[in-house]
């Protein structure tokens, strides 16, 4: 039954483990994006093709919103107000609105923190708390803490009726009677936010050119808003000021490019374009463009254009090729999305893979027919086109020509390109030591795709380094430095490892605390002290001392408390206090304090709590085990009392040890911090997958065999027992020992990590252990008054007190016997308990029978 | 001997088992801007029933609302009954309560009243292609309609007919065998996922007589074509029509499908070099086999075709052929 049971209960755990799974591309770059637009382009316009499921990419999805929130923390900022209340201005405090039937209530969100749910009253002395008003009351900027109240309800509320909607843009257009001039595009904002939310794109267009039309600044929401209601249909009369901005798509369209003037808004704006051509069956490039007034515009059509078909359509780049001149920057921003195209859907996939090599061959599983083909087009196309960028067509022919496995291909083009910078007329100094260092990346990549030595690889690493460091672009760079973490941790270089690791996936935690032993954390302190660590910005913010505390804590964990100790002392004090350390290191915010456990130290019923963390319970237990040694060298033969006390002093002093050692604590750090689950998910997938997984699996079974279970702290109790001479004392610490035996294991995920025989064999073992030391509590203790006020109540204990009283000798044989036979009578216990619901059944239905048939 | 004569003619039409037949549409798209050749399809087979999708529950799972895209305007008909539908989504039915959903519902219907799109409570058609996970919110959504709505009918898949048993009967007065859209357009290797009639076979032979429902038939008049972009599904485009292919923009292959050639617009779909689109309609001659089958094996006097679509073109295209059958049958 019980082997039923287990079985069950392992599929059931399998099944969850599985079902918390977390998706891989949270531990590796989607794209793999190393031709990097700012290198080889001036436009700033985003171009980067990212995956938009991974949270990781999140900033990347900026909106008009975005736009006018960095406006207007800005703005904040250079008014003098804090981080705190800019925060606070963009965040969603309202949940709900209702203007309805002259009552007016609004709901704030829970985590508004204020100790008013809702306000009945549209006032900044309701709205807002006091110490935000005394704030904008010393800047004398109440006007500006109005609008804000408005623009929290109207651009970060929650749902409101369309008669809330149009009540509020009264209330605006009151406001807007009153305010300050500065102040009346802001609220036209609003209304224009309003108006589009109620559907009204005729008063979006009167109010933008009411107030909009003359303003030097875009403003991204109205003018957004307006660009939208240009393609609506709605009636005006021919001698409507407004009538030629309705139900002109063409002009929608027009109007939107001039939008990436914030280019980080290229993916909202090409949503925006499209959207409008849908709208209907029929769109008119050619209008669209003769609205166009440069060829700089034009282009910006064209470019838009190739952007909004799938995959690499060389028509489109062609048609695109014919109508600009030799040197525009747009076409050529365009052959670089194309080529980033290939790199997102054919490269990317056979890079991840694995499959990525010279000369790959195309009938592959990995290689997907229609990406390969559209990179062949563009491979072709940009062999023959002609640009004036010379330096830049080359670079494209190389990247494109390597992607499709023809290094030496590559190797020229990038070679062609590396000879024409020098003379290239139409660079600038800035623009050559871009393209020189794009190419630099390229070739390091097409040389880290080959075979090569270890010496290679020391020069490579080198070359790199130097690469990323004269490079630093932020995250546009991600891609680079995953290479190298890839290379390092393929060859086991493990320091490299972590000095190109990001903070995907838990990377840094995990090689810390489980990729890296001490030698490789010490071989890393001492270049650390040196100064040569390069990128520190990228890793834990004080790696000094997370490397510091992973050393002390891996001692800690051997038992090598002369060592551990060492480090912990070279850590300064106030990284144990009030959770400094630890996790701290770190960005994350899981898990609890690890620094201050409660640890008991009562032998009785009555807890005594001491608080300890790492560093002091290291000191508390060299302290203990020094006086042990100290005790353990008294000669006490002749003196039987002192003896006797002197192994009572021991005993205590095992105990202690034994309760220090009860809390999994000390065997703390990253990947526990990290989140348990995370961790241990992390650990098998990208870049760890380059390392034999039984070595993982290895480390990580040590965690939770060794370090997550009570086994130190129930050798420390045995040996608290074996110098304990009184029998009551004794009686107190068998029990301890049992209620040990009874939870082993401290964390629930150590079960679920082991395999359903092995946790069947540590819990016999266990219960082997537990029947034996009852036994001996049964046979030797049962008169002392422990055993009468405090086991003996016990209900689990009575149970088997009761079966071991059934045999007088306590051996080890009867002990196993007895356990064998309270095995078998629990399932045949169960097996009668089935038989006979079967029966009753049977009886019933036998019964219903026998009455219908009558 | 006269007695004799009267017992024959009653045993005679007590083993008449053939059905009879009235003729209507669906009208499946929110603009309801209508032509004439409808209107005079609609006169010349004496259709004077049109099911008209009024609005659809669909999940928004941004905003993890119910969105509701719905008619404007009223058919404008001669002398047509206007039938409301309303097509829900069964992750509506998974993401909100039965009695939300229910007012959502009346709301929404009394607004299309109000509009003068439909005329009163008495008739309601509910689409929904329901699992045996949303089964029990999605009747129990059935019977709380029925309470306000004098005759409601929804909608049955095929193999709802065939593992009726496990998919259960839906608590509503009629229902409606949807005998179409058979298989998947997502999958390449399908030959025509609008309907096909030994697929349509499997699942009615044998099974569709024992229904313990009465039920309505509706018949596929529609076609469209199955984007496929590197192999991929990417839209259907409705009334997909190869005469209006352009040969610079694409060509015809062996197999049937079209393919690209360069990129361009097909109405509003962005079709991308070597995109292949897989044209599918009914062919007519199984659709009329379809209607001998069912006249033989419908346990029921009288039942009603409804064609989907008269908004379609393809209806339109083919209005000869199915006039024909209409003709035939009725």
């Amino acid at each position: 039954m019980k082997k039923l049971f287990l079985i069950i209960t392992s599929i059931f755990l399998n099944y969850n483990s599985n079902s918390c799974a977390l998706p891989n591309y949270y531990t590796e770059e989607w794209n793999k994006n190393f031709l990097i637009t700012h290198l080889v382009t001036g436009l700033e316009l985003n171009t980067r093709l990212f995956s938009t499921n991974n949270s990781l990419y999140y900033k990347l999805n900026y909106s008009i919103y975005d736009v006018e929130i960095d406006r207007q923390s800005n703005k904040l900022r250079k008014l003098g107000f804090s981080e705190d209340v800019i925060y606070l201005m963009n965040s969603n405090i309202v949940k709900f609105i209702n203007l309805e039937h002259h009552f007016i209530k609004i709901e704030f969100n829970p985590n508004y923190g204020r100790t008013l749910s809702s306000i009945y009253e549209l006032s900044i002395t309701k709205f807002f708390n006091y110490t935000i008003i005394q704030e904008f009351a010393e800047k004398n900027q109440l006007d500006l803490l109005k609008f804000m109240m408005y623009r929290s309800i109207v651009l970060h509320g929650g749902k409101s009726s369309k008669y809330t909607k149009t009540q509020l843009k009264k209330f605006i257009q009151d406001e807007m009677k009153t305010c300050p001039d500065n102040l009346i595009e802001d609220y036209a904002t609003l209304l224009i936010e309003l108006s589009l939310k109620v559907g009204y794109s005729h008063e979006v267009v009167s109010d933008y050119m009411k107030y909009f039309n003359k303003s030097k600044e875009l403003n991204a929401i109205a003018y957004s808003h307006f660009c939208g209601a240009v393609s609506a249909q709605y009636a005006l009369l021919p001698t409507d000021d407004y009538f030629k901005f309705r139900n002109d798509r063409e002009l929608s369209v027009y109007l939107f490019t001039k939008l990436l003037k914030y280019p980080k808004l290229l993916k909202q704006i090409t949503y925006e374009i499209n959207y409008v051509i849908d709208m209907k069956s029929d769109f008119d490039w050619e209008k669209c463009l003769s609205y166009c007034k440069t060829q700089k515009e034009r282009d910006m059509i064209h470019l838009i254009k190739t952007t909004s078909f799938s995959g690499i359509n060389i028509s489109l780049i062609d048609y695109f090729h014919e109508r600009t001149n030799q040197n525009s920057k747009t076409f050529e921003l365009a052959l670089i999305q194309y080529t980033k195209r290939v790199e997102s859907s054919l490269f990317s996939n056979l890079y991840r893979s694995g499959y990525f090599k010279e000369g790959y061959t195309v009938n592959s599983k990995w290689v997907s027919l229609y990406d390969y083909a559209d990179a062949v087009d563009l491979n072709n196309y940009l062999k023959t086109t002609k640009i004036q960028n010379k330096v830049l067509l080359h670079i494209l022919r190389g990247y494109s020509s390597f992607m499709l496995g023809n290094f030496p291909e590559a190797r020229k083009e990038y070679h062609k390109s590396r000879s024409l910078i020098r003379n290239a007329t139409y660079l600038t100094k800035q623009q050559k030591t871009n393209y020189l260092k794009q190419l630099d990346g390229l070739e390091l990549l097409e040389e880290f795709s080959h075979n090569y030595s270890e010496k290679d690889y020391h020069n490579l690493k080198e070359r790199l380094t130097k690469f990323l460091s004269k490079t630093y672009l932020s995250d546009e760079m991600a891609a680079y430095f995953e290479l190298g973490m890839m290379e390092a941790i393929k060859r086991h270089d493990f320091s490299t490892t972590l000095i190109f690791s990001s903070k995907k996936g838990f990377h840094q935690e995990i090689i810390l605390d489980v990729i890296m032993d001490n030698k490789d954390l010490i071989q890393f302190l001492t270049i650390l002290n040196k100064g040569e660590v390069p990128f520190l910005d990228r890793l834990p913010s004080d790696l000094k001392f997370a490397v510091i505390e992973q050393i002390a804590t891996n001692y800690f964990r051997e038992h090598d408390i002369i060592n551990a100790r060492k480090y912990f002392n070279l850590l300064p004090d106030y990284i144990f206090e009030s959770a400094i350390g630890g996790k701290s290191y770190y960005d994350n915010k899981y898990g609890n304090d690890y620094t201050n456990f409660i640890v008991n130290t009562s032998d009785t019923e009555t807890k005594s709590l001491k608080r300890y963390n790492k560093k002091s319970a290291v000191n508390a237990i060299y302290e203990i085990m020094n006086e042990i040694t100290q005790k353990k060298s008294i000669n006490y033969i002749n003196d039987s009392l002192s003896q006797l006390g002197i192994r009572k002093e021991i005993s205590n002093l095992y105990f202690d040890l034994s309760c220090i050692y009860s809390s999994n604590f000390w065997a703390y750090s990253r990947i526990w911090e990290g989140g348990l689950i995370s961790g241990f998910h992390y650990a098998y997938y990208s870049p760890f997958n380059l390392i034999d997984s039984n070595v993982i699996r290895l480390k990580l079974d040590t965690y939770l065999n060794e370090y997550g279970s009570q086994n130190t702290s129930i050798n420390y109790l045995q040996k608290a027992l074996e110098f304990s001479d009184d029998s009551e004392r004794q009686a107190k610490l068998n029990f301890k020992l049992i209620e040990k035996l009874k939870e082993p294991i401290l964390e629930s995920l150590h079960k679920r990590r082991y395999k359903s025989d092995k946790l069947e064999t540590i819990i016999s073992d266990y219960e082997t252990k537990i029947s034996s030391t009852s036994l001996l509590i049964d046979s030797l203790y049962q008169n002392t008054n422990y055993f009468k006020e405090v086991i003996s109540e016990c209900s689990d204990f009575k149970k088997s007190n009761l079966l071991g009283s059934t045999n007088e000798g306590n051996n080890q044989t009867i002990i196993n016997n007895t356990d064998v036979v309270t095995k078998h009578k629990d399932e045949l216990r169960d097996i009668y308990k089935i038989l006979s619901l079967l029966l009753l059944i049977i009886i019933i239905t036998l019964f219903i029978y026998i009455k219908i048939k009558k | 001997m006269r007695l004799y004569l009267f017992a024959c003619i009653l045993i005679m039409s007590s083993c008449q088992s053939e059905t009879s037949f009235q003729f209507s549409t669906y009208w499946w798209k929110n603009n309801t801007q209508t032509n004439k050749t409808q209107q005079k399809f609609l006169n010349h087979n004496k259709i004077n029933k049109i099911y008209l999708k009024v609005f659809d529950l669909k999940w928004n799972e941004g905003n993890k609302t119910i969105s509701v895209p719905k008619v404007h305007n009223s058919l404008d008909f001669d002398s047509v009954k206007i039938i409301p539908v309303i097509y829900i989504e069964n992750s509506v039915l998974f993401n909100f309560e039965v009695d939300t959903i229910y007012t959502i519902i009346l709301n929404h219907y009394s607004v299309a009243i109000r509009n003068g799109i439909i005329k009163d409570y008495t008739e309601l058609q509910i689409d929904c292609d329901w699992t045996l996970q949303s089964k029990k919110a999605y009747f129990k959504l059935l019977k709380l309609l029925s309470t306000n709505i004098t005759h409601l009918s929804a909608t049955i898949r095929l193999h709802q007919i065939k593992y009726a048993k496990t998919t259960g009967i839906p608590p509503v007065e009629k229902g409606v065998v949807m005998i179409y859209n058979l298989e998947s357009p997502a999958d390449t290797s399908t030959k025509n996922s609008i309907f096909s009639y030994d697929k349509a076979l499997m699942y009615l032979d044998g099974y569709l007589k024992e229904y313990p429902l009465k039920v309505d038939i509706a018949l596929p008049a529609f076609s469209w074509g199955v984007h496929y972009h590197h192999g991929k599904i990417k839209a259907l485009i409705s009334d997909f029509n190869p005469k209006g292919i352009d040969s610079l923009n694409m060509y015809q292959k062996k197999n049937g499908y079209y393919k690209s050639k360069k990129a361009h617009f097909y109405n509003t779909h962005r079709i991308s070099n070597r995109d292949e689109i897989r044209y599918e309609y009914p062919s007519i001659s199984e659709v009329d086999k379809m209607m001998g089958f069912l006249k033989q094996n419908l346990n029921q006097n009288t039942t009603e075709i409804i064609l989907f679509s008269l908004n379609s073109e393809f209806l339109i295209n083919n209005k000869s052929e199915y006039e024909e059958i209409i003709s035939n049958y009725n």
